[in-house]
């Protein structure tokens, strides 16, 4: 392998490397923020928008139309 | 004729603006290899063309509250704004190096404020996107299918930006100090600690009624 090609993985290593792999103890805890936050990692939007649809309509169903006054209060908020 | 160094100058300027908004794609593609990227490589600069973007968006509010449609005139409340918002970020940013002192972590001003400053972009297409709703769509909205359809899609959206923000802002920590999950947490525990009582007081003096944060 020439000094370039491996200049370039090594750089990519160490990149890659930057911080630690998380560890939190309990392998089943350390599981469970991998499964959580590996998708994440990549296009987040896939499970922002339906945590987030199934949260508005959870505050619609805890709130009901105090919905609406929510909004408004956060569309004064600029 | 326009002088060699005068060129060089403009081609920087944009390369810097592409650089930002090539950046601002990653962070909606691939957020952790984005705020990786931008914790070793980012400069200064970058954070330039950010706080232009801010700057730009409170003389856009104000534009909108004091119904004065003029792109040329800077009102002297948007330039209060950005000063309370620069102060707000720089003790932020300040915060978390001192922190991370505690917490024996090796960090950088430098690169906790790129990260952070990258890591408004949720917030500024959400103050972007809300000032214009308040003058397509204005509160408050009638008790039917069409205001609470519209008020439930907004939270939605507020929603997912929050939900976003947290997102970035824990990378951001993550990459800029390297600190453990634990740590990262307690981190934010003791940040909120002060910034809610602090946002409550930012309210009571009408300096922002949701946090520019």
């Amino acid at each position: 392998m020439s000094d370039k090609i491996f200049d370039k993985i090594q750089n990519r290593f160490d990149e890659i490397y930057v911080v630690e792999p998380t560890n939190l103890g309990l392998p089943s805890l350390t599981n469970l923020y991998k499964l959580t936050t590996g998708p994440l990692k990549k296009l987040p939007i896939r499970i922002i928008l339906p945590v987030s649809f199934l949260s508005g309509l959870a505050i619609y169903l805890f709130l009901g139309y105090l919905l609406l006054r929510l909004a408004s209060i956060l569309q004064w908020g600029f | 004729m326009m002088e060699k160094s005068n060129l060089i100058f403009i081609s920087e300027i944009i390369a810097l603006i592409i650089i930002v908004f090539r950046n601002f794609l990653y962070l909606v593609i691939t957020p952790y290899k984005a705020i990786r990227n931008i914790s070793q490589h980012s400069r200064f600069s970058e954070c330039l063309v950010i706080f232009l973007l801010v700057f730009l968006y409170f003389n856009y509010a104000s534009a909108i509250r004091t119904q004065s449609f003029h792109p040329l005139v800077i009102t002297s409340s948007a330039i209060q704004s950005f000063s309370y918002f620069i102060l707000t970020f720089y003790i932020t940013v300040c915060f978390f190096k001192l922190i991370s002192i505690l917490f024996n972590l090796k960090t950088t001003i430098l690169s906790l404020t790129t990260t952070f400053a990258y890591s408004l972009l949720p917030t500024l297409i959400w103050f972007y996107v809300t000032s214009s709703l308040f003058i397509l769509f204005p509160p408050p909205r009638g008790e039917n299918f069409w205001g609470l359809s519209l008020s439930l899609i907004f939270v939605v959206f507020s929603l997912s930006l929050l939900l976003w923000r947290i997102i970035l802002l824990y990378l951001s920590l993550r990459f800029a100090t390297k600190a453990s999950f634990g740590q990262i947490i307690l981190m934010i525990l003791f940040f909120m600690t002060w910034f809610l009582p602090a946002s409550y007081a930012m309210y009571f003096l009408h300096i922002f009624r949701v946090p520019f944060i």
